[in-house]
């Protein structure tokens, strides 16, 4: 196992050419965000006078506070519930065998992976026809749906670890049902759910094409939809500050999951191999 | 050392787990139902539901402009299989096609093969340097499209774009002012950069992850028998990860074949004719200018033509005997 110097060296630098190539395009928004309106096209990768004028510029408008509390409720209440309706299925698949197991386990990775474009016209067609179009279930109900494939994959591969024997050996020492299952099997089970639930939140946070079919106005637009609404405004009067600005605040929480949940979500990730 | 005996070594459950959960058949009763029910119920409603409208609107009559909406399913005239002789037989629908398994097959491949670089990398680089790199592919994987869109609009962009004024600096290169957006087909390459660059972490980490599966004593082996590094990688370390590359290949045709966001937003909501692919073609047609009808139409063809990579998919991973 030696490796000679010039190796050493040669895969350090790919390496850094690897995190360089990743990282620059984020680094570069951060920086426009932070740049001043009037020298936002200089060429200069670092703003030459730092300001916080587009921040303020876009928690003016209603149009991006309501768009980011949209975001956060919309995505909080779809992964929480997807997580639930999830984690009773995983148990399911994980623990208990029934007839039909293979066609529920076939049947969520069809539609983990099944391309959402082909769903969005009849969807859009009947939320309109049920009143949702436009409200925040209208969002939530479609992040659910494809949360839970993902989901339900995920967790029964992390149920699947747990030694169950344990909830056993409880009882016998004397445990009720439910202290067995609250002292012992929920402490387990609870890393891999709060994994779950990130890789379910990053998709409703992150998802675009149900939040522009499925809403027309501030009233459940997420902040990926209101940005194109940013862009869309004008060819000439690009409002470049505002959507540097609201795509830092949108990545914000992306930043710290992945920062402090590093392993966690690579296990997930591995796990699953499907992405949201 | 057959390829089947490491398995998918990233998406693993072994067998030993497997008669566990056996110990107890049939006696389960009914509350596995119960507990599947709600999830059962949410994806009827969601996805079945819409699958059953899809082809209901596919095999109805067009309505014209906005009083389709005003419509109700059972009142609209059932017209048999005429939307589809008329999307089959339009030629710009076979232009969408084509243009799409293009798009669709550069982008599985550059990603694939950059995955497969960085996961090489990863396995070979001190650890301090693998985890700063996981930790940015994380990053970049978890970036909303709708952020690294803009951003690598803006780079290609030729007001504000850092990639014109690089190219410039070239010893004879004139790139300053040049519109990337102009011709399709560089418009695309750039998309492709956004796709590729979003799509390689994932890839990149189940394949370090399925790497690091293989038994440092065949690596060894192969190294004491004299194998150079390229015959190793060719000879051992991809006939194991070829369970999980065949998975990764599938998974990125379907994801690449329906990419949207970055299209649609790279042209700011209305992509020109020479950008539209499969879904931005259905998209425009349907909930873009109402015409619900072809748009499920076109939707239903590129359903049907996706089942048959998913069940291939879906076989494979049965036999690998990770979803059982």
């Amino acid at each position: 196992m030696t490796t000679t110097a010039k190796q050493k060296v040669g895969w350090g630098t790919a390496n850094t050419v690897a995190v360089v190539l990743a990282i620059v395009p984020v680094l570069w928004i951060v920086s426009l965000s932070f740049k001043d309106p009037a020298t936002i096209t200089d060429a200069s990768f670092w703003p030459k006078k730092w300001t916080l004028e587009n921040y303020r510029g876009i928690f003016k408008t209603s149009e991006f506070t309501h768009a980011l509390i949209n975001s956060i409720g919309i995505a909080l209440i779809a992964t929480f519930i997807a997580v639930v309706l999830a984690s009773m299925a995983a148990y399911a698949v994980a623990r208990l065998s029934f007839p039909g197991k293979g066609l529920l386990i076939g049947m969520s990775l069809l539609i983990a992976m099944f391309p959402a474009i082909s769903l969005v016209t009849p969807l859009f067609n009947i939320e309109r026809s049920l009143h949702l179009f436009d409200t925040w279930p209208a969002l939530i109900i479609p992040y659910i749906a494809f949360g839970l494939p993902l989901g339900i994959y995920t967790l029964s591969a992390f149920f699947r670890e747990i030694p169950w024997e344990l909830e056993k050996a409880a009882k016998m020492d004397g445990a009720t049902p439910y202290q067995a299952f609250t002292k012992v099997i929920a402490p387990l089970a609870a890393p891999g759910m709060f994994t779950t639930a990130i890789l379910i939140f990053i998709f409703c946070w992150n998802d675009f094409l149900f939040a522009i079919s499925l809403t027309s106005t501030t009233n459940a637009r997420t902040v990926p939809a209101a940005i194109g609404f940013f862009t869309g405004s004008s060819q000439f009067t690009a409002p470049t500050g505002s959507i540097s600005a609201a795509a830092v605040i949108i990545t914000i929480p992306i930043i710290i999951f992945v920062l402090f949940f590093q392993r966690r979500i690579v296990a997930g990730l591995t796990s699953g191999a499907v992405k949201g | 050392m057959t390829a089947t005996d490491t398995g998918a070594p990233a998406l693993g459950s072994g067998p030993a787990r497997r008669s566990r959960r056996r110990r107890r058949p049939g006696r389960s009763g009914r509350l596995p139902y119960l507990l599947i029910l709600p999830a059962v119920l949410v994806l009827l409603v969601v996805v079945v539901w819409p699958l059953f409208k899809i082809v209901q609107l596919s095999l109805q009559k067009q309505e014209s402009g906005k009083f389709a909406l005003f419509h109700s399913g059972a009142s609209s005239p059932f017209a048999g299989l005429a939307n589809f002789r008329t999307v089959l037989s339009d030629s710009t629908f076979w232009a969408v096609v084509g243009r799409t398994a293009a798009f669709t097959a550069i982008n599985v491949v550059l990603s694939l093969l950059i995955g497969i670089g960085i996961a090489v990398l990863l396995n070979r680089v001190s650890k301090w340097a693998r985890l700063t790199l996981i930790a940015v592919l994380l990053f970049v994987w978890a970036v909303p499209t709708t952020v690294s869109t803009q951003v690598f609009y803006w780079l290609f962009s030729n007001q504000l774009g850092a990639v014109n004024y690089l190219l410039d600096l070239i010893p004879g290169v004139h790139m300053q002012g040049h519109d990337w957006f102009a011709d399709p087909h560089q418009g695309l390459a750039v998309i492709t950069a956004v796709v590729v660059w979003g799509a390689v972490p994932l890839l990149a980490i189940s394949l370090h992850a399925g790497i690091g599966q293989i038994p440092k004593e065949i690596i060894e082996a192969a190294r004491c028998d004299g194998a150079t590094p390229w015959q190793t990688f060719r000879q051992v370390t991809l006939p194991v990860l070829a369970p999980l590359l065949v998975i990764l290949t599938t998974l990125s045709v379907i994801w690449d074949f329906g990419v949207f966001n970055q299209i649609w937003f790279m042209r700011t909501g209305h992509p020109e004719p020479g950008y539209q692919t499969v879904g931005i073609y259905m998209y425009s047609t349907g909930v873009g200018s109402s015409h619900y009808n072809v748009g499920a139409t076109i939707g239903v063809l590129m359903m049907l033509g996706l089942v048959g990579i998913m069940i291939f998919y879906i076989r494979q991973l049965f036999r690998i005997g990770d979803a059982e």
